[in-house]
């Protein structure tokens, strides 16, 4: 592979990684200028990006309409034709036009949200058919998710005047020392992985 | 009897499904009055207290880091929020790395307050700027809170420098908090506003989110959160506007209600199951000793 694809981003990485790290750590406004200098093209870096990825994601639906791939490509001219449309309407008329907005709401809003309701449905039968205490863990499991279930319900948290309390408690005590924990790993981890970066050694995003 | 218990446990999902549209449809319907508490949930009098201590001096940073189908979960809260930062007079900037959020405070947010804005005579420039939709997330929200006329245009195409609540405004260090809205423990703000400023940030999200908050305020990064649509009810309880969670913890009541109704069912069939089941062996056991004697 040539050196420009894989050793340049890599040492780019290297390098701004560590002007981001030293100058979150030493005061200097030469430092400071810039890090912010960085920072402000890496948001025009990511437009780029956002642009590269709708080119891709046009050339993935154009390759399966061309090998007329079974139960997809009429999909894809859809969703071309759509992606196609909601761009051209969006830089013509702009994104607070009449006709944008309704592509926007009718488009995408009201469907996003419908699919983000209707899990309800789902997770209550859900929780009807695994929430049983069918052993001695599952049993605690179940005992835990009723309880936090109890404590978010209005009108038995706000009649019962025990169940508030030890919600709270709850919240303080086992939830919060548990998810600490869970926390802290990840940060860790983080740390790890993002020293890897910096230092070269994770090359994964190099070598596409 | 056995057959009774296990039919109890494989109820058809359009009994469950079914339950929870009628409850759902009655509290549409019926709309008793709200049952309220008689105290607030500490961290929601802690977000009141905070924004009470605010006066119109106080600057803002309200960021709608949220998408289209989680912002119902805070929309109550977002405008209870803002409702009493109207009261106080506090300015507002927004901004934020989520398209839909700013579609979705057009449409539901802005005509909620609009009354309010025009009694206290909050207006566009001078009390609250729109800066709009941040590109490049953490980058994005980082250089923006470094320079906060980095876009030369706010959310309407207005240049930022003609607006009179910007001159002034240049990093984060110019203001009070940042409220988040947010529908997990999403932690950009953790680091790029109080890591790097020292900024109080408060987040506004769903119910589910109390779990994951409830670590980062011990640990000191979070200030305070208003979860969900139970939150905002108590909120809106203390700035004394019953809004859209008020009159929705009923319904949000129902629904828990028939989940725990649903575990409870599931629980005592599956305890019927087995006791029927150690009943029948137990009468095996006998019949084979009386027949065996």
């Amino acid at each position: 592979m040539s050196l420009y694809r894989r050793e340049l981003p890599i040492f780019l990485t290297g390098i701004l990684g560590g002007l981001l790290l030293v100058q979150y750590y030493v005061v200097s406004p030469q430092l400071t200028f810039a890090a912010n200098t960085v920072i402000t093209w890496s948001t025009s870096v990511f437009g780029v990006t956002v642009l590269l990825g709708l080119v891709s994601f046009l050339r993935y639906q154009y390759n399966n309409i061309k090998k007329r791939v079974r139960g997809q490509w009429y999909h894809s001219f859809w969703m071309i034709g759509l992606a196609i449309l909601v761009a051209f309407t969006g830089i013509a008329f702009g994104i607070n036009s009449p006709s944008y907005l309704f592509l926007y709401w009718y488009f995408n809003m009201w469907l996003y949200i419908v699919l983000n309701v209707l899990p309800l449905c789902f997770i209550t039968s859900a929780a009807y058919r695994s929430l049983r205490m069918r052993s001695i863990e599952a049993g605690i499991m179940t005992v835990a998710c009723f309880l936090v279930l109890v404590t978010l319900t209005p009108i038995v948290s706000y009649s019962i005047p025990a169940i508030r309390p030890l919600g709270e408690w709850i919240s303080l005590n086992l939830m919060a020392g548990t998810f600490r924990g869970i926390m802290i790993g990840v940060a860790i981890g983080s740390v790890c992985i993002g020293v890897r970066i910096l230092l070269g050694k994770e090359k994964a995003f190099a070598l596409q | 009897m056995a057959a009774i218990w296990e039919k109890l446990g494989k109820v058809s999902n359009l009994y469950v499904y079914g339950l929870i549209f009628i409850l759902a449809s009655a509290m549409w319907i019926l709309a008793p009055p709200p049952i309220m508490p008689a105290r607030a949930d500490p961290n929601i009098q802690k977000t009141y207290d905070f924004l009470n201590s605010l006066n119109s001096s106080s600057i803002v940073v309200v960021a709608p880091d949220n998408s289209a189908g989680f912002y119902i979960g805070h929309l109550p809260g977002a405008i209870a929020t803002w409702e009493h930062m109207i009261m106080r007079g506090v300015k507002v900037v927004y901004a934020g790395t989520s398209s839909d959020g700013f579609v979705m405070t057009e449409k539901f947010v802005l005509p909620a307050i609009s009354d309010l804005m025009k009694k206290y005579d909050y207006v566009y420039g001078r009390d609250w700027v729109n800066i709009g939709f941040i590109s490049g997330g953490e980058s994005g929200i980082a250089a923006l809170f470094a320079n906060f006329h980095m876009k030369t245009t706010d959310y309407y195409g207005n240049n930022i420098e003609t607006l009179p609540l910007m001159k002034n405004l240049h990093t984060l260090r110019d203001f009070a908090a940042v409220i988040q809205h947010t529908y997990f423990a999403f932690s950009t703000m953790y680091r790029q506003a109080y890591g790097v400023y020292g900024t109080k940030v408060i987040e506004i999200g769903l119910e589910g989110a109390i779990l994951e908050w409830t670590p980062d305020m011990e640990a000191g990064y979070l200030y305070s959160f208003v979860h969900g649509w139970l939150g905002a009810a108590e909120y809106e309880k203390l700035i004394g506007i019953p809004g859209m969670a008020t009159v929705g913890v009923n319904g949000l009541s129902m629904i828990c209600l028939s989940a725990i109704f649903w575990i409870i069912l599931g629980n005592i069939s599956l305890l019927g199951t087995k006791l029927s089941a150690a009943g029948k062996k137990v009468e095996e056991v006998s019949r084979k000793a009386v027949g065996g004697s």
